[in-house]
């Protein structure tokens, strides 16, 4: 985090601390954002077009970001509205909001059929099933799970308030937990 | 419904299980934290070149004017010479003597635009056909192994320019040529 703010500070300085802050973030979140634009099916031209929006719109909007969330979870925000307007821009005629992000994401994949392989073998299948058919969902529990994202920094990111945004994670919780079905055996043991 | 259960189950999942939690909550979160690190570490995008795509969008940084910021103090100069050179061009305009023919001259003779590409063929000729798609009959010429493209611009613009502009990683001429010189990435 202190690295994101330092690269923050750089971009709004302008010149080369602006050059250097923007090389700082795009080396550390451009092949992150470029795997979730295709991890919605948007082809790879496209979603390295899609990454370099983000970045010029990180730096567009530097000087009025305000630090209400975490900067990470701020770029997120920001990848996450370029996706939305992707899609808005493919299918002008229909509305595109939030949810359909999520329901484009998803897909029905099975759970795991062959678990004879102990515990750690089928959690890691039915997460790979979870995580291929609830791209958006796999993304924010990732956020959380290892960048320390808060309730408020999701919130941020989903639009939602921090009560929905519980929600959300319960939710996101039950549809794994029909991924890990056949593992019961294994975790109750 | 969230609750408490749930979030033990987030926090464990975040590296932190709860004192108090259900064990089965903290040991099926436990495990989907292994699982979805194994996933991290093994997810690799293959082929993605993070310098190349660098380079592009500080390219395209300095091409939106965006690479940087003057001062306050410097902005203000800005302004007041802005201003005194348009008062300045106001009134010599008033004393020229108008043009005799309606014939289009092209002023402008800004150094052209580099447009860099992998592939300056297809750059070129997707440039082409976008420029005579709005109307325009680019002059092409050959300079060396860079393709030179100009093509009067409008003072009034519109969205399809804008777009031009765009897709094609341009700014808007300063003058009334937009020059383009096509060049293979480095």
């Amino acid at each position: 985090m202190a690295d994101d703010q330092n690269a923050l500070d750089k971009i709004r300085q302008g010149g080369q601390a602006r050059t250097e802050g923007v090389s700082q973030l795009y080396r550390s979140y451009a092949r992150r954002f470029l795997s979730y634009f295709m991890k919605h099916r948007v082809p790879r031209e496209q979603a390295e077009d899609l990454a370099q929006d983000v970045f010029v719109s990180i730096v567009r909007h530097a000087e009025s970001f305000r630090g209400e969330t975490r900067i990470d979870a701020w770029m997120w925000a920001i990848a996450r509205n370029a996706l939305m307007d992707h899609f808005r821009r493919a299918r002008p005629e229909d509305p595109f909001e939030e949810d359909d992000l999520v329901r484009i994401a998803e897909a029905q994949a099975d759970p795991p059929r062959d678990v004879s392989g102990g515990l750690e073998d089928c959690v890691r299948k039915a997460y790979a099933a979870f995580a291929e058919s609830h791209v958006d969902r796999a993304e924010i529990l990732a956020r959380v799970a290892f960048e320390g994202w808060s309730i408020e920094d999701v919130a941020a990111v989903l639009k939602r308030t921090p009560g929905a945004t519980r929600e959300y994670l319960s939710q996101c919780r039950k549809k794994l937990k029909a991924f890990l079905e056949p593992c019961r055996d294994y975790l109750a043991g | 419904m969230a609750d408490k259960d749930d979030q033990d189950w987030t926090d464990t999942l975040a590296g932190k299980p709860p004192a108090g939690a259900d064990p089965l909550t903290v040991k099926e979160a436990k495990a989907v934290r292994q699982a979805m690190l194994e996933r991290r570490e093994r997810e690799a995008l293959s082929g993605f070149d993070s310098e190349s795509g660098l380079q592009r969008l500080l390219f395209r940084l300095r091409q939106e004017r965006l690479e940087g910021q003057r001062s306050p103090a410097a902005r203000r100069y800005a302004a007041f010479a802005l201003a005194a050179t348009v008062m300045l061009v106001a009134g010599l305009l008033l004393f020229l003597p108008k043009p005799e023919s309606d014939e289009p001259v092209y002023r402008g003779v800004e150094r052209p635009q580099t447009l860099l590409a992998d592939d300056p063929a297809k750059a070129s000729d997707a440039l082409k056909r976008d420029l005579e798609a709005l109307g325009f009959k680019p002059k092409i010429t050959q300079r060396g192994d860079a393709t030179l493209f100009e093509a009067p611009w409008p003072e009034k613009t519109d969205d399809r320019h804008r777009a031009l502009l765009e897709r094609h990683y341009l700014r808007p001429p300063e003058g009334r040529v937009l020059s383009v010189e096509v060049r293979k990435r480095p």
